[in-house]
Formats: structure tokens, sequence, C-alpha cells
């Protein structure tokens, strides 16, 4: 029994000097330090670009369509000569994202056909006003001059469009596949 | 200072009573000031060591290193709602947590944190502070002065006597608050301290045969020379016994069941809020400080270094008395708190197993050798039990706590293997 309980001491004891010698810490500081998420993570929608920075989105809607909690809205608008947004016919003028009603399940960016909706790494939803957590496309859409289509670079998870089938998309209508 | 004291005295009855009257009050405050004033880091440091035995850093936002997590965590319970059960009987509802905290101060009282200053280390005192040798000085009215808040000659029963009042403030708490699980609670502490209260009286008994007083600077002195006057040394089963009976009383684990929070949700203390538990708290984390400064005192030699390196009357041996104590105390917080970190609660049989199978016939036996041991070896002429005979009951005794240990741990892996003889997994 005392060498029992002494195994148990030295056990305790054991963690703790490892803690206070600098290692075998599993806590991250959160606020100051932040771990890195996985590129499987379904945070915060992200709405991709070409590299040309033609948005991704045409406005098909089947984003919304498929969504089961009715979260996102979607108003499209045809491209003009002068103002081409997007590589398609048709861009999503309004694009909304209610984050209250979403439940992250990710269909929606197993339903987009051009791979525009993906979801993002970003988890820090909180917010002080109800209105706040109705994301419109400026909040989703990734900057013209960084972002564009890094997600299938590291994505094993949607499968549907691999990086290899995707490698050779253009913004060009006539070339896409 | 004199003309102070002076003037105080004509209302007393002398400068004497005057300067003992300012002494108890400087004592009392300094004793309550410190403890009042150390509780929050002793919480701190509770919380920061079980982090750190899980991998963990554990509270470090209020402040350096969390350092004001524990006083903020008591400015909190100041604002909280106070909420008073309907069916609670109010009078003793609102009397346990004072119940409970103020025996442990009491307790801490008469706990010695140095020498008694007296003879020329009196005199240079009372020339300092300006006062007349006719009030403090070897030969005036306070002759000397004793580093605890009062020195009882009855110490030892005193604390075990005022102790044992904290145990009706948990089983009023439990009872007064009309909620089963406090009720619980409440009879698991009384039947909890009633068992190890024995335990712990028979295990001090042995170290008052050996200092032959009941007064805690004779006990201490006693001790004086080296850490092989210890009691600890004579008295190892005693030692380990009162530890065991310390956890007990103080509701600590391995012996929490009063508070239970996996059972009992608070237990005692369920049904109470803000300042009121603010006081359980704090009578929990003052009681183990007070169980730790009487062991320390009964086994570890108190304020005494573990070898004698300043001479008797100097400056540097009364300084060392203050120093000397804390360190101990927070040896056995820490002990405490490591406890926590390993071992699991224990059942109530077990508990009570433990208490009246082993730890008292343990006591017993420990007392019936010490009884003979300082019969054969007392020396009339020092007034002392000489080094030999209390090497002798301490390896005796050792010798016993080893060997129930054993004979023990034999018993019980046989009555594991008879109960897992006959099991086999079900083949699916």
């Amino acid at each position: 029994m005392i060498i029992d309980f002494l195994k148990g001491f030295a056990q305790t004891s054991k963690h703790a000097i490892r803690y206070l010698s600098g290692k075998g810490s599993v806590t991250l500081e959160y606020p100051e330090v932040k771990r890195e998420q996985p590129p499987f993570f379904r945070g915060r929608h992200r709405l991709q670009r070409y590299e040309d920075g033609l948005e991704r989105c045409v406005g098909c809607a089947l984003c919304a369509a498929v969504c089961p909690s009715e979260a996102i809205y979607l108003e499209a608008a045809e491209n003009s000569a002068g103002n081409q947004v997007s590589a398609g016919e048709r861009y999503a003028e309004i694009y909304q994202i209610h984050l209250l009603r979403c439940i992250f399940c990710g269909f929606c960016e197993e339903a987009c056909p051009e791979n525009a909706i993906v979801m993002g790494p970003t988890y820090e939803l909180a917010m002080d006003r109800r209105t706040d957590f109705i994301a419109n496309k400026e909040d989703m859409l990734d900057p013209a001059e960084k972002g564009f289509g890094t997600y299938h670079d590291y994505d094993p998870y949607v499968s549907h469009v691999s990086a290899e089938a995707d490698a050779g998309a253009s913004s060009d209508p006539w070339t896409r596949s | 200072m004199q003309p102070l004291l002076d003037f105080i005295g004509q209302f007393v009855g002398g400068p004497g009573n005057a300067l003992i009257l300012a002494l108890a009050l400087l004592k009392i405050a300094i004793l309550l000031g410190s403890v009042l004033g150390v509780v929050p880091f002793v919480v701190l440091y509770e919380r920061k060591l079980i982090s750190w035995t899980q991998d963990r850093p554990g509270p470090n936002r209020a402040g350096p290193w969390g350092l004001l997590h524990g006083a903020l965590d008591g400015a909190k319970l100041f604002f909280k709602e106070e909420i008073i059960p309907a069916g609670a009987d109010r009078l003793l509802y609102l009397m346990a947590p004072s119940l409970v905290s103020g025996p442990a101060f009491l307790a801490l009282c008469i706990i010695p944190i140095g020498p008694i200053i007296d003879g020329p280390a009196l005199a240079s005192i009372g020339s300092l502070l300006g006062i007349s040798p006719d009030t403090l000085g070897p030969m005036g009215a306070v002759s000397q002065i004793a580093l605890a808040v009062t020195n009882p000659s009855v110490g030892v029963l005193y604390v075990l006597a005022i102790t044992s009042i904290g145990v009706y403030g948990i089983t009023l708490a439990g009872w007064s608050s009309n909620n089963k699980w406090s009720l619980l609670g409440g009879i698991r502490a009384s039947a909890q301290m009633i068992s190890y209260e024995i335990s712990m009286s028979l295990s001090v008994i042995g170290v008052l045969l050996i200092a032959g007083s009941l007064n805690f600077y004779d006990i201490i002195e006693s001790q004086k020379g080296g850490f092989w006057n210890w009691n600890v040394v004579a008295q190892p089963l005693a030692f380990v016994l009162f530890v065991i009976a310390m956890f007990a009383e103080t509701n600590r684990l391995p012996f929490d069941l009063a508070e239970g929070e996996s059972e009992l949700t608070g237990g005692f203390h369920t049904e109470y809020s803000s300042m009121k538990f603010a006081l359980f708290f704090l009578g929990e984390y003052v009681n183990m400080i007070t169980v730790s400064a009487v062991c320390a005192s009964l086994f570890l030699g108190g304020y005494l270094g573990p070898i004698a390196l300043f001479e008797e009357g100097t400056l540097p041996y009364y300084l060392a008395g203050p120093l000397v104590l804390p360190a101990k105390i927070f040896f056995f917080l820490t002990l405490f708190i490591m406890a926590r970190a390993t071992l699991p609660r224990m059942r109530y049989d077990q508990l009570m197993n433990l208490g009246w199978k082993v730890m008292l016939p343990l006591g017993l036996a420990n007392l019936v050798i010490t009884a003979i041991g300082v019969g054969l070896g007392y020396d009339k002429e020092t007034d002392t039990v000489s080094l030999g005979a209390r090497l002798a009951i301490g390896g005796i005794t050792l010798g016993l706590l080893l060997a129930t240990d054993f004979i023990y741990t034999a018993q019980r892996k046989k009555a594991l293997a008879a109960q897992y003889r006959n099991f086999r997994p079900q083949a699916a």
C-alpha cells in the first residue's frame, strides 16, 4: 500500500516537474496563440476567386437550394461587357449567409459546381448584435490581390473537385473544362 | 512608548498590563492579517500545482502569473447574491459558517512561531522601543514574550478540543440547509471526524509521553538540537497516523466525503452562497494551515531548524523561527495538494475500515510501545527520554507500520484474486 501510494505521488510529481521544466504543456494560451486548423475544418465560409481576380461564383443558387437550414440568400445579376465580375454569364449581386442559422454542414461547398464557396478556417464568430451574424459577400469574398484558389491545394476532404481536375481551370469561359 | 503605556496603564492597572494588552492585540492583528492575506495565495498555489500535475499552466490571467486570482475570487464572492433556502433553520444556517472558520483561527492562536523572547534580548527590545525595564525586561512586569497569541499550559488539549468544534459547523450546515444532499454530507462529516479524532488523539499521546508536557513550547523545546531529536524520528507511526487523520480532519481529499461533489453536489455547503460560502472556503484553508502548523510543531520541531545553527539568545536565533515554521507549513500544504492531485476519494466503508480497524489499533499499539520505551529510557536528571530509547521506539513502531502494510497488501491481493478467480469475460 505504501509503495502504491508513493508510486502515485511519483507519477503526479513527475508531471508537475515535467511541466515546470518547460515541456509537456498541452495548453495553448488561446487569445495570444491560436491553433492552426486542419484543411478540412468547417468554419465560416469563403468565396473564392480565380487567379485573375474574377469571382468563381456564377450565381446559380445551388448552395441556397441544398442548404438544409436555408441560411443562404442569393440574388444573381448578369455580367456585362463593362462589368465582368465573375467568370460565367451571371454573378452573385447579393450573397448573404445567416451564420446563426448555418449549421456548418458543408453541403454548400459540396453542391457548388464552380468551387466558389468553401468552408474557411475562421471559427471566432462571436458578435455583439444579431445583425452582425449576417455575413455579406464582402465579408466572405477573398481579397482580390491575394486570395484565390488556394483551397484546393490542401483540401483532401471535398473530393468531387480534386486539385488535378481543377488544375487547368481558368476564368475564360471557352477554355474551361 | 513609555509615556503612552503609562497613560493607558492608568485605566488598566499599570503600564505592564497596558503592554500585555498591546502585545496581545498586536499578535492577533499579525496572525489574522498574515493568515487571511496568505489564504488567497494558498488557493492559487493549489490550483497551480494541480494544473502542473495535469500538464497545464493553471490560472494565469489576472495579474502576473495569475497572482490576483485568489484575491479577485474573494472579491467576487462579496458581490454574489446571498440565498437562504426557504426551509432552512435560519439561526443555525447563519451560524454554521462561522462555526467552521472560527475554531480554525482559535487553534492557530497557540501555535508558537518562534522561541520565547526573554533575558538580554528582551531588555534590548525594551530599550529599542523606549520602554522602561520595569515594564518590559527580565525583571519587569512583562518578563517574557511568547511568539504565539497565547501560551496555555494545556495547548495540545486545547487544539484537539477546538478543532473538533469545527465539525459542529459542518454538521449543522448540512442539517439546517433542509436539503438531503447537505444532510448526507453533514452526517458523513460528523461520523468521519469522530472516527479520525480518536486516532489523532492517540497518535498525539505518544508525543506527549516523550515531551512530558501538553504545552506547545515545552514540546518544541524538547525536540531541540537537531532533526534526530524531532518527534518524527521517535514516532514515525504516530506521524503517519496524524497525517492521515489530518486529511480527514480538514475534509480534504482523499477524505472529502462531506463535500463529495460528484455524488452530493457540494455536500454540506450545497445551499450556501456568497460570503457564507466564502467562510466555509476560508475555514477549510485556515484549517489546513492550522493542522499543518500543529503537525509541524508536534513532529517536525515547529520553529526549530533541522540543525541548531544559531546560538540561543542571538538575533538570528529569534529570526529563524518565523521563517522555519512557514516553510514546514508550506511542505504540508504541498502534501495536501499533491494528495488531492493523486488520490481518488475513498468510499464510506473504506473510510470507516481504515479509521477503526487499522488506525485505531495501530495508534493503541504505538501508545503501548512508546509508554514502555519512555519508561525504560527516561532520564530523571535531565527530565528527558534518551536518544537511544527514542530511536528504539521509532524503529519498532516503524517496523510495525511496515509489517501492517505488508500484511494488508498481501491480504488485499489475495482477496482481489479470489474475487476475480471465477471471472471470465463473456464470449461474444
